[in-house]
C-alpha cells in the first residue's frame, strides 16, 4: 500500500529537521558566514565584519584555490567567528566586465594601495565600518595549513576586540591617561595603526608628557641618522639619557644600543670593543627574537674585538700594538683532548702569531707558545682544489715546517676558552680552523 | 657687432639651407610595424611544426673545421648573392638549419672570450678556496657536538652537505665545458649537440635571440639541466629555460651552479603554477631576461636573483603585473640603517650577516636600501614570478624597467636619461636599443630577418675568402634587408674599417643607410652607431668639410621626430660640432656648469660661436616641422649658450623664429602656444620651463601674487615642475600655465566636460603630504568635489585617489592635507568629479618631501 503523498513530506520534513537540528549542535553558535560580495556580506556580518580573502583573478593559477582551501575548512570558520566571508578578486590589467566584477565584489571595502605590502593570496580583515585593521598574508597563507591561518584570524580578531575595549576606555578619558590608552591601543601586535591615531594622541597630550606620542613616531634608521654627524661623546651621552625614559618600548630600547654600538665600532678605539659587547648583550636581553636581538649575536662576535670562530679574524678583531685575542662563537672544543689549531690567511697583510693560549676563567691553563707568520700559501699547491687543507694552506716561519699549526690540551670542565697571542694588528684577514687529533 | 649684423647673418644661413632639400615631409608616415606577408606567416607556421633533420648532424669536435665546410655549402646552396637567390634560399627549412648551424660555428670561433672565462675559473678558484675552509670549519663544529643533539647535527649535518655541493658546483665551473669543440668531446654532450643542431627552431633560439658568447658552456648548462629533468626533451617550457638559462650565464661567465638553481627554480615553480601566467607565453627573448636574472654573491644588490630572495618574493610580493612597477616602495629609502652605518660603505649589511641567508629582498624590506637596493627589489620581485624587468642607470640613480602590457615600463625613473643594464647583445645600452630589439625579435617579418642573416654570413664568408666586392655587397644588403639588425651593422662597420678605413664613398654610403634606414625610427641608436663607429672614420677619410656639412643636415632631417624615447640629442650635437672641424683638436676652456650644490668645473672645447650657430641653424632647419624634437634641440643651444655666458641668445633667438616661422602677433602666439602644450604632452619639464617662463614673461604675468595661504608640512615640491590638463578650454592661456606652479600664480583652464583635471608632474618623486589649490573667487561652484590623486607615471588607468574628497569649495583656496598619511608620487592630479562646467586653477602648491 503506499504511503499516502502528504505523510512521505512529512517524514522527508522530519528527517530534514532532524538532520538540521543535528548540524546546528556542532556547529559553534556563531559560526562563520560565507557569502559571495560584499552586499551579502554586509548583511550577514556580526561583529566581527568582514574577512576577504583575495586572490589574483586572471594571472595567479593557483590563488582561489588556495583561497578556498583556508576559507572553507572548519578551523577558519570557527576562528573567524560571526564574520562574513567571500572571495574577491583581483584583476591584472582589467578589461571593463572584470572591473565591474571585482567592484562588486569588494563592494565598498577599500581595496590595497599599490604602495601597500599588498601580496596575493591574502585575507583582509575589516570592521563593520569597513576599515581593514588587520592583513594576513605571505608564507602563511600560500603554504601554512588552514589550523596555522586560523591561528593568525583568531590572534588579529582578538586583538580587534581588545583594542576596541581600549579606545572605548580612552574615549571616555582624557589628558595623559587618554594618550597612554591610545598608545596601548596602537602597540597591539598584528592589527594596522588605526587612522589619525598619532593626531589623537597630541591633542590629548601636547607636551608630550607620556612620551606616546614619541613612540608612535619613532623611526630607528632616522633616529642613527640624526646622529651620524654627532660626536661619539654626544651619541653615548644622548642615548643613555633616552634610554632612562621609562616609555620607550623594547624595539626602540634595542635601536637606541644599536646606535651606541655603531657609534662605537666607526669611531672608537680598539679599547670600546669590550663596550660593544656589553651593549650587544644588553640589546639581546630586551628581545633576543626581533631583527636587533639577533643582529646583536652578529654584531658582538664580528665588531666586539674578538675572533668570531666561524668568521675568522680580520683588521677589527686585531689589538693595533698586539695582544691577547679570544675565540668566540661556536668553538669546537666542548670535550677533553688534544686538538690542532691552524691560522690561514685569506687576504690583506701577514699576521704575525706568538701563541695560543687555553684559560679556564682568567687563568691560562695551557698552550702552544711558538711564533709564526701567516701567509699565502704556495702557489704551486694553491691551483689544486684537493690539495687545500689547512695544514698545507699555511705559512712557513722562519724555519719551521707547518708552523701556522698549533696543538694545546683542551682539559676537563666548564669555562674553558681559546685565546690567541698576536704580535700586530694591521689590515690583515684569515680564518682559524679547530680539530681534534 | 652691429644691430643689424646678427639678422644678415641669419638671412646668409637661411639663403644657404634654402638651396637644401627637406628630405622628409611634414606629414611623413607614423612609425608602424611591418605588416607579415601571407608568404612569411606560412614560413613561421612550418617553423612552428618543428622542422627536425638528423641528416644534417654535424661533428663539432672542430668548430673552424665545420665553419669552413658549412660556409662552402651555404655559398653552394645560394649560387650567387643576388636578392632572388637569397630569397629562394631562405625559404627552405632545411636552408635555414644549415644557416643557423654556420652561425653557431661561427659564435664558437670567434664569441668565445678567454680573458673573461680565466678571470671567472680563477674567482671561482678563489671562491673555492674560502668555502672549503668554511666547509672544515663547519665540519670541525658538527664532530664537537653531543650525539645526543639530534635536531642541531641535522641542522650542521645540511650546513656541511650545502657547503659540499657549492664547492662541487665550483669545480664543475671550472671543469665544464666553455668552447664548443670541449662540449662535442664530453661525454655526455652527443645527444644533445645533435639533438639541438639538428633542429631548426631550437638553433633559431641559440643563435637568433640574441648574445650567444661561449657557446660550449651555453650547452654544459643544458646539459646539466637534463640530467636533472628527465622531461627535458619532451617537455618545451623545460628545454626553453634550460636555453635561456644556458645563454645568459654563459655570455656573463656566471657561476655554473647558479644557473643550476635558476633553471630549477622555474621549472618547479612553473610546473606548480605559481608563475605569473605571462611567463607561459613569454617570447623566447624575453625568457632570457628572467631567466638572467643578476645573482651574485652575498646580499648585495646583485644578489636579488639568489635563489632565497625569488623564493620569499614568491611568498610575499604576489601582486598584478602592473603593480611591480610600485613594489619597491613597500621598502624603506634608508641611506642609514638602525646601526647609523651608511649604505655606501660594507657595513650598511655587516651587522645582519648570515640573518637572511642571501635573501636581498627581505634583507631590503626589513633594513632598508636606496635606490639600487629598491630598484633590484621590484625588478627582480618581477622575474621571480615570470615577468621581464631589469635595472637601469640614471644619472646619479638606479631605476628599473619593466615589461607590462607590451610596453617597456621605467619604473622608479627619476630621469629621462636611461642606461640599460641588460639587452640582448653587446655593444649598445642605450634605452631605445630595446624597442628596437622588441620589433625586430617579435615583430618584424621573419623573412627579413632570415636574408639579412644570410647576407650578414655571406659576407663574413667572402671575406675570409678575400672576395672583397662580393663581402661588401654583402654587407650593405644585409643592412637594407633588415636595418633592425645591429649585429649587421656592427658587421659592416667593423670590415669597412679593417679594409677601407680612408674610403670616402664607402664610409659616405654607410653613412647615409644609417639616417635613411635607420634614423627615421629610431634615432638614438642611429646617433650612437655614428657616433662610435662611424664619424672617427669618416673624419678620417678625404671628406669635406662642405660634405659633412650635408651628412649633419641628412642625420636630423632623416628623423619622423625624436624616436619611441627621449634621447640626448645634445651629445649628438656636441659630437657633430668637432666632425664639422673633421675632429681637429680644439683649444679647451672651463665652464662652470649646475647651480648651488651641484655646481662643478668641467672642460670643454672652447665655444666658436659661428660654428655652434651655424649647426644650430642646420639641425633646427631640419627639425623645425616635427612635433617634439625642436624643443630638444633648443634645451641643447640654450644650455650650450648658459655653459658660455649667454653670448648666443639674440642670434639663437633670431635663427628659431626664422626657422620656426614665427611670426609675431597672434599667429606667433598660436605657434608658441602649440609648442608648450607639446612640451606638456610629452613631459618635457626642461623645454616647458624654459618656454613657459619666457611665455610668461613676455605677457607680463611674473609680478602676480597668489592670496596668503597656511603652509602645510614639508616644503613645495611642485615649484620647477610642468603643469598638464585633460583638455583645454576658451579660457586657457598657454602662457599662464608656468606660473600655476609658481608664487606669482598663473593659469589653467580645462574645457567644459564632466570630471576636467589639472595635473603637476613634480620636478622629483616626493612624498607628498598635501595640496593647496588656488582658483578664481567667482567659480568656486566649479571647483566642488575635488578630489587628489597620484600616479607613477602620469598616464591613464595609473592613477590613485588619496585622501579624501574636498567637498564644498568655500573660496578660492583649497587645502587637501594627508597630515601623517604621506603618498610617494611623480605625478599628482586635481580632478573635480562630475559636473560640466570647466575647471580652472591659478595655482598649485605640492607640499612633501623629497623622496629620492
Amino acid at each position: 500500500m503506499n504511503t499516502p503523498y502528504i505523510f512521505q513530506m512529512m517524514n522527508r520534513i522530519t528527517i530534514s529537521m532532524l538532520a538540521a537540528i543535528a548540524l546546528l549542535a556542532v556547529q559553534p553558535l556563531s559560526a562563520a558566514t560565507i557569502v559571495k560580495n560584499y552586499e551579502e556580506g554586509s548583511k550577514a556580518a556580526g561583529k566581527n565584519g568582514y574577512i576577504v580573502f583575495a586572490y589574483g583573478a586572471n594571472w595567479d593559477p593557483t590563488g582561489l584555490q588556495v583561497c578556498k582551501k583556508h576559507m572553507e575548512s572548519a578551523a577558519v570558520k570557527e576562528a573567524a567567528g560571526d564574520a562574513a566571508m567571500w572571495t574577491v578578486p583581483f584583476y591584472q590589467l582589467p578589461n571593463d566586465e572584470q572591473k565591474i566584477d571585482q567592484g562588486i565584489k569588494w563592494g565598498s571595502l577599500p581595496q590595497p594601495h599599490v604602495f601597500s605590502s599588498e601580496s596575493y593570496p591574502g585575507l583582509l580583515l575589516f570592521d563593520k565600518n569597513g576599515i581593514n585593521y588587520a592583513t594576513i598574508n605571505g608564507a602563511v597563507v600560500q603554504k601554512g595549513t588552514p589550523e596555522e591561518v586560523a591561528t593568525k584570524v583568531k590572534s588579529a580578531i582578538d586583538g580587534k576586540l581588545k583594542r576596541d575595549e581600549i579606545m572605548a576606555r580612552a574615549d571616555a578619558a582624557q589628558g595623559a591617561e587618554k594618550a597612554k590608552l591610545l598608545l596601548e591601543a596602537a602597540l597591539i601586535p598584528g592589527l594596522n595603526r588605526p587612522e589619525k591615531i598619532v593626531e589623537a594622541i597630541k591633542a590629548a597630550d601636547p607636551q608630550n608628557s607620556t612620551g606616546a606620542a614619541s613612540v608612535l613616531t619613532y623611526e630607528p634608521s632616522a633616529k642613527a641618522e640624526a646622529y651620524s654627524e654627532k660626536t661619539l661623546a654626544e651619541t653615548i651621552a644622548d642615548m643613555e639619557k633616552l634610554l632612562e625614559q621609562p616609555f620607550w618600548q623594547p624595539e626602540q630600547r634595542q635601536s637606541m644600543y644599536a646606535i651606541m654600538i655603531g657609534k662605537l665600532h666607526k669611531e672608537g678605539q680598539y679599547e670600546d670593543r669590550a663596550k660593544i659587547r656589553e651593549l650587544a648583550r644588553k640589546m639581546r636581553e630586551l628581545n633576543p627574537d626581533s631583527l636587533f636581538g639577533r643582529s646583536s649575536v652578529v654584531v658582538e662576535r664580528t665588531w666586539g674585538g674578538q675572533i668570531d670562530y666561524e668568521t675568522g679574524w680580520s683588521p677589527i678583531c686585531l689589538p693595533p700594538g698586539g695582544g691577547l685575542v679570544q675565540i668566540v662563537g661556536r668553538v669546537p672544543i666542548s670535550n677533553p683532548g688534544r686538538y690542532t689549531v691552524t691560522f690561514v690567511k685569506t687576504g690583506g697583510a701577514d699576521l704575525r702569531v706568538l701563541a695560543v693560549e687555553v684559560h679556564r676563567g682568567n687563568t691560562k691553563v695551557g698552550a702552544d707558545e711558538h711564533s709564526c707568520v701567516v701567509q699565502y700559501p704556495k702557489k704551486e699547491e694553491e691551483a689544486d682544489p684537493k690539495k687545500r687543507t689547512p695544514r698545507r694552506l699555511g705559512a712557513r716561519s722562519e724555519g719551521k715546517d707547518e708552523a701556522n699549526v698549533y696543538t694545546v690540551n683542551i682539559p676537563k670542565g666548564k669555562d674553558i676558552t681559546l685565546h690567541v697571542r698576536v704580535e700586530n694588528g694591521g689590515n690583515s684577514y684569515g680564518r682559524i680552523v679547530i680539530r681534534k687529533k | 657687432m652691429k644691430l643689424g649684423q646678427p639678422f644678415s647673418c641669419v638671412a646668409g644661413l637661411a639663403v644657404a639651407f634654402g638651396m637644401l632639400p627637406a628630405v622628409v615631409q611634414a606629414d611623413a608616415p607614423a612609425p608602424g610595424t611591418d605588416k607579415k606577408s601571407a608568404d612569411s606567416k606560412k614560413a613561421a607556421a612550418s617553423e612552428a611544426e618543428g622542422y627536425v633533420n638528423r641528416k644534417m648532424a654535424e661533428n663539432w669536435k672542430n668548430p673552424e673545421a665545420s665553419l669552413k665546410r658549412l660556409g662552402a655549402a651555404l655559398t653552394e646552396r645560394v649560387k650567387s648573392p643576388e636578392p632572388d637567390n637569397v630569397q629562394k634560399f631562405v625559404e627552405k627549412p632545411a636552408n635555414r638549419l644549415l644557416l643557423a648551424q654556420w652561425m653557431m660555428a661561427w659564435q664558437a670561433v670567434h664569441n668565445t672570450h678567454s680573458e673573461a672565462i680565466e678571470n671567472s675559473k680563477r674567482a671561482a678558484a678563489g671562491k673555492h678556496t674560502n668555502r672549503d675552509l668554511d666547509m672544515q670549519v663547519q665540519e670541525s663544529i658538527l664532530e664537537d657536538l653531543p650525539k645526543g643533539a639530534k635536531e642541531e647535527r641535522e641542522v650542521q649535518k645540511k650546513k656541511v652537505e650545502d657547503i659540499k655541493k657549492e664547492l662541487a658546483y665550483l669545480e664543475d665551473h671550472q671543469n665544464l665545458p666553455w668552447k664548443l669543440e670541449e662540449f662535442a668531446a664530453y661525454k655526455n654532450g652527443k645527444k644533445l649537440l645533435e639533438a639541438l643542431s639538428t633542429d631548426l627552431d631550437w638553433m633559431y633560439q641559440v643563435v637568433f635571440s640574441g648574445d650567444c658568447s661561449n657557446p660550449g658552456r651555453v650547452l654544459a648548462v643544458m646539459q646539466g639541466v637534463a640530467e636533472r629533468h628527465p622531461d627535458f626533451y619532451t617537455n618545451r617550457k623545460v628545454r626553453d629555460i634550460a636555453t635561456a638559462t644556458g645563454l645568459e650565464f654563459a655570455r656573463d661567465c656566471w657561476e655554473y651552479g647558479k644557473a643550476m638553481d635558476r633553471a630549477d627554480y622555474y621549472i618547479r615553480k612553473w610546473k606548480e603554477r605559481k608563475l605569473n601566467v605571462v611567463f607561459d607565453t613569454l617570447p623566447f627573448w624575453q625568457l632570457r631576461i628572467c631567466c638572467g636574472s643578476k645573482c651574485s654573491d652575498g646580499f648585495g644588490n646583485a644578489s636579488a636573483g639568489l635563489p632565497a630572495s625569488f623564493e620569499w618574493v614568491q611568498d610575499n610580493v604576489r601582486i598584478p603585473i602592473e603593480r611591480f612597477s610600485g613594489c619597491c616602495w613597500r621598502c624603506g629609502y634608508k641611506l642609514w640603517n638602525p646601526y647609523g652605518q651608511s649604505v655606501h660603505g660594507a657595513d650598511y649589511r655587516n651587522p645582519y650577516n648570515g640573518l637572511f641567508d642571501s635573501n636581498h629582498h627581505q634583507f631590503t624590506y626589513e633594513v632598508g636600501g636606496v635606490c639600487g637596493g629598491l630598484s633590484h627589489f621590484g625588478a627582480y620581485a618581477a622575474t621571480a614570478h615570470g615577468v621581464p624587468a631589469f635595472t637601469m642607470g640614471e644619472p646619479g640613480h638606479c631605476a628599473f624597467i619593466l615589461r607590462v602590457n607590451g610596453e617597456w615600463t621605467p619604473a622608479y625613473s627619476v630621469f629621462w636619461q636611461h642606461g640599460l643594464h641588460w639587452t640582448p647583445w653587446r655593444g649598445n645600452y642605450r634605452f631605445t636599443t630595446l624597442h628596437m630589439m622588441t620589433e625586430l625579435l617579435e615583430e618584424s617579418d621573419a623573412r627579413d630577418n632570415d636574408v639579412s642573416y644570410t647576407y650578414l654570413a655571406l659576407g663574413r664568408i667572402y671575406g675570409e675568402r678575400n672576395r672583397k666586392k662580393e663581402a661588401l655587397k654583402c654587407y650593405f644588403h644585409a643592412i637594407s634587408a633588415q636595418p633592425l639588425n645591429l649585429d649587421a651593422w656592427f658587421a659592416c662597420s667593423r670590415y669597412l674599417k679593417e679594409n677601407y678605413p680612408t674610403d670616402k664613398e664607402l664610409w659616405r654610403q654607410l653613412h647615409d643607410d644609417v639616417c635613411k634606414l635607420l634614423a627615421t625610427r629610431y634615432p638614438e641608436v642611429a646617433a650612437d652607431f655614428l657616433q662610435r663607429h662611424v664619424y672617427d672614420n669618416l673624419a678620417k677619410t678625404s671628406i669635406s668639410k662642405d660634405e659633412i656639412k650635408q651628412c649633419i643636415h641628412l642625420f636630423w632631417s632623416s628623423m619622423y621626430d625624436e624616436g619611441p624615447a627621449r634621447w640626448e640629442v645634445g651629445v649628438m650635437a656636441d659630437r657633430q660640432m668637432r666632425l664639422l672641424e673633421k675632429d681637429a683638436v680644439q683649444p679647451q676652456v672651463t665652464v662652470t656648469i649646475g647651480e648651488g650644490d651641484k655646481k662643478e668645473e668641467k672642460k670643454v672645447d672652447k665655444l666658436d660661436p659661428d660654428r655652434a650657430c651655424y649647426l644650430f641653424a642646420s639641425i633646427y632647419s631640419a627639425v623645425s616641422t616635427k612635433p617634439v624634437i625642436p624643443t630638444r634641440v633648443l634645451d641643447w643651444m640654450n644650455e650650450l649658450n648658459a655653459m658660455h655666458k649667454g653670448v648666443m641668445t639674440e642670434r639663437i633667438k633670431q635663427l628659431t623664429a626664422y626657422f620656426s616661422h614665427i611670426p609675431s602677433g597672434p599667429d606667433g602666439d598660436a605657434m608658441q602656444n602649440k609648442m608648450l602644450l607639446a612640451a606638456e604632452s610629452t613631459f618635457n619639464l626642461d623645454a616647458f620651463q624654459s618656454m613657459g617662463r619666457d611665455m610668461a614673461d613676455a605677457k607680463d604675468m611674473l609680478s602676480g601674487e597668489m592670496p596668503p595661504h597656511r603652509p602645510l608640512r614639508g616644503a613645495v615640491m611642485s615649484q620647477g615642475g610642468l603643469v598638464f590638463a585633460g583638455s583645454y578650454g576658451e579660457a586657457d592661456t598657454p602662457a599662464g600655465h608656468w606660473g600655476v606652479l609658481e608664487g606669482c600664480g598663473g593659469n589653467i583652464a580645462t574645457a567644459a566636460e564632466a570630471d576636467p583635471w589639472v595635473g603637476v608632474m613634480l620636478p622629483r618623486d616626493a612624498f607628498v603630504s598635501g595640496v593647496i589649490i588656488i582658483g578664481p573667487e567667482d567659480k568656486t561652484a566649479d571647483r566642488r568635489d575635488m578630489v587628489i590623486q597620484v600616479s607613477e607615471n602620469g598616464k591613464e588607468g595609473s592613477w590613485q585617489t588619496v585622501g579624501s574628497p574636498l567637498g564644498e569649495c568655500p573660496g578660492s583656496i583649497s587645502t587637501a592635507d594627508f597630515g601623517s598619511s604621506e603618498s610617494k608620487c611623480k605625478f599628482i592630479r586635481v580632478l573635480r568629479k562630475g559636473g560640466n562646467t570647466p575647471l580652472q586653477i591659478n595655482a598649485i602648491y605640492v607640499y612633501g618631501r623629497p623622496a629620492a
